[in-house]
């Protein structure tokens, strides 16, 4: 005696999208219920609505039931789309007000193990290591990085091609891509360079850049990976183009830094351009896991040229935008936004904070962002584009409500990442004191969080600004990328990945 | 706009944290109060995290003696009156439902089960006892046999499969 026939939207019924999360649904339902309920609302038709609702409820929460109705809406496209998209919010709705407001939004992109494709070798890798061979990086940190590229040499694939150029105040490129490598010969290459001269990271880039583009495939995983310990001096715009013209051609652009005198906000800023992430790298020792790390995750792509274009709905604007996995940092505010490769079975999890200007009166249901993931699977020749909207009913007084736990859990650490970020704008500003106080937030914070030598760390670095220095340069890393580090999952430690 | 309790910065509705000093700017499910940098700071003078304050417990729950601390989130729930609360996680369509639902917590994930322990406010004393869960209690990493009871310290920390709580006994 079912009343819901094919015609009828039950995700409409509850407010929801169809790619609503079971939390979402299950909170929908509740809301609902408590408004509709018949021994709190005895106007017409309202016990009729909540018998809809319920039933909805009903088929929704349960995943057969679920599956089996999509099929029946829409049975064209759905079961084709290799990806799973869950989204949460901050809030049930946009409260109808005549002041700005904030929304969170979380949104999780998964793309499903396809047990077809489980024996697909992942696509051949095209990668540039591009390696800082200036007078700094003599001694532990160069040999290190020489030890694991020959390591990394010996694991290639056939089909792999891996390119290795070495800069100081020139570039010259080591070993060229190719699939044939004399392996003896390479290491002998490699073994020979000497650290000597200045940095200039520009020519390395370019270097890199010239032997990717040379044997550029779009079936592979094509990334320029920078490793380096020092500033460049006057070539940071050209280094912002060329990561530019990279994305274009979606390759991807990672960096190793190491120690603490290397441009954190420059090599941020080219991973977040290309969709690749930037590694701190504390100690010298840490750079064979961290890198063979990049690589194996570079290897393990499926999905790839990743990226979301999208649109604000009228009166929102995005303020932020932080990526959570599979790499964490923060993404670009502009359409597109580069997301790289993905794992089989891998999620991409972004988190939004949107700005909603006061709406006019008549609006009920508020657009806040609409757009598309599209991604390629290379080994399926297939490319896919996947449309996601975000939207929230508008509520004259939206009851108190506690935002979904995975929003909560990650903007209660992503505050903390931003506060030390705001830390160091005060510090150029000349703004000492509320530096310092900041800082001390940050600490008592970490503190509570069970994080206690970052909270030190963080500590002593808001002494030296109480006795007008600058934060150290290696204190000033460890705290954003040991405050970035919280947002990873747990038990996938940066500093003890495996 | 609303105002930080905290430090009074303002910041837009819907705001979830303060950006300025990082206190919570919003309610907890179940929790009337979470933890505020206040009681963070009360925590720094002490400088161990291991031996915790008990966190002043909001007006309409002054009469709290025992109050649980989710370790991942750090969100309290305070426990009224003296009483057997029973913790678990409810799905719909279940006839007893615990008296303090983790579901928000990633309880399901964590393996917690639909009745999984209960905790006993008795005076100034907290027993627990595992309800025959599936994926069993652990009290401060010992796996504690079910329905028996155990006396709790203020500070002890529970497991609940994966969900680990930790218990805060008013003195």
């Amino acid at each position: 005696m079912s009343k819901i026939s094919s015609g009828t939207d039950i995700y409409e019924w509850l407010g929801i999208s169809e790619h609503a999360s079971q939390e979402e649904i299950h909170r929908a339902y509740r809301q609902a219920a408590r408004r509709l309920h018949p021994d709190v609302n005895v106007k017409a038709g309202a016990t009729e609505q909540f018998l809809n609702i319920k039933e909805a409820y009903e088929i929704l929460s349960d995943p057969d039931r679920r599956a089996a109705y999509d099929r029946k809406i829409s049975p064209s496209q759905k079961s084709t789309q290799p990806v799973r998209i869950d989204i949460q919010y901050s809030r049930e709705a946009i409260q109808r007000s005549t002041e700005q407001q904030l929304i969170y939004a979380n949104i999780e992109l998964q793309i499903l193990s396809d047990p077809d494709q489980l024996d697909e070798p992942p696509p051949p890798l095209n990668v540039a290591l591009v390696l800082d061979t200036s007078t700094s990086m003599k001694g532990a940190r160069s040999e290190i990085v020489k030890a694991t590229a020959i390591e990394l040499i010996r694991q290639l694939r056939p089909q792999d091609t891996l390119s290795i150029v070495a800069f100081d105040d020139k570039a010259d490129v080591a070993l060229l891509a190719g699939s044939h490598i004399n392996i003896r010969k390479a290491e002998a290459r490699i073994h020979a360079l000497r650290a000597s001269g200045g940095t200039e990271i520009f020519k390395g880039l370019e270097a890199g850049f010239n032997e990717v583009l040379r044997n550029y495939r779009p079936s592979h995983t094509n990334h320029i990976i920078l490793i380096t310990d020092g500033h460049t001096y006057g070539d940071e715009t050209a280094c912002q183009h060329l990561a530019d013209e990279a994305a274009q051609k979606d390759i991807g652009l990672s960096s190793l830094g190491i120690g603490g005198k290397w441009n954190d906000t420059l090599l941020d800023d080219l991973a977040t351009r290309t969709g690749g992430d930037c590694i701190y790298v504390r100690e010298p020792k840490d750079i064979h896991d961290l890198l063979t790390n990049k690589l194996t995750r570079l290897r393990k792509a499926y999905a790839e040229r990743m990226r979301l274009d999208f649109q604000c709905g009228s009166g929102v604007s995005l303020i932020y935008a932080f990526r959570l996995n599979p790499e964490i940092g923060a993404l670009p505010l502009e359409s597109p936004i580069k997301l790289g490769s993905l794992s089989m079975g891998g999620r991409q999890q972004i988190l939004l904070e949107l700005i909603v200007n006061p709406l006019r009166p008549e609006i009920e249901k508020a657009l806040l962002i609409d757009g598309s993931f599209s991604f390629e699977i290379p080994s399926r020749s297939a490319r896919y584009q996947v449309p996601i909207t975000l939207f929230r009913p508008v509520d004259e007084n939206p009851q108190p409500e506690t935002p979904s736990h995975p929003i909560s859990k990650a903007l209660s650490k992503l505050t903390l990442y931003r506060m030390q970020e705001k830390a160091n704008e005060d510090i150029s500003n000349g703004k000492f004191a509320e530096a310092s106080i900041r800082l001390k937030n940050v600490a008592t914070h970490l503190l509570a969080q069970g994080e206690p030598e970052l909270a030190q760390t963080v500590l002593d670095e808001a002494k030296l600004i109480e006795q007008g220095q600058n934060l150290s340069e290696e204190g000033k890393k460890r705290i954003k990328y040991g405050t970035r580090a919280l947002l990873l999952p747990a038990g996938n430690n940066q500093d003890n990945e495996s | 706009m609303i105002l930080c309790p905290q430090c009074e910065h303002r910041e837009y509705s819907g705001a979830l944290f303060c950006s300025q000093c990082g206190a919570q700017l919003y309610e907890s499910i179940n929790t009337t109060a979470a933890t505020t940098s206040a009681d963070i700071k009360k925590a720094l003078e002490i400088s161990s995290p291991a031996t915790p304050t008990f966190p002043s417990p909001p007006t309409d729950a002054a009469d709290a003696r025992a109050a649980i601390q989710l370790i991942d989130s750090g969100e309290v729930i305070f426990l009224r009156g003296e009483k057997e609360f029973t913790l678990g996680r409810s799905t719909e369509g279940q006839m007893v439902v615990p008296d303090i639902d983790l579901s928000p917590f990633d309880a399901y994930e964590a393996g917690v089960s639909r009745l999984h322990t209960s905790l006993t406010v008795r005076g100034n004393q907290v027993i627990a006892k595992d309800l025959g869960s599936a994926n069993g209690t652990r009290l401060n990493d010992e796996r504690i046999s079910a329905h028996e009871e155990h006396i709790i310290r203020h500070g002890d920390v529970l497991s609940l499969g994966k969900l680990k709580i930790q218990i805060l006994i008013r003195e």
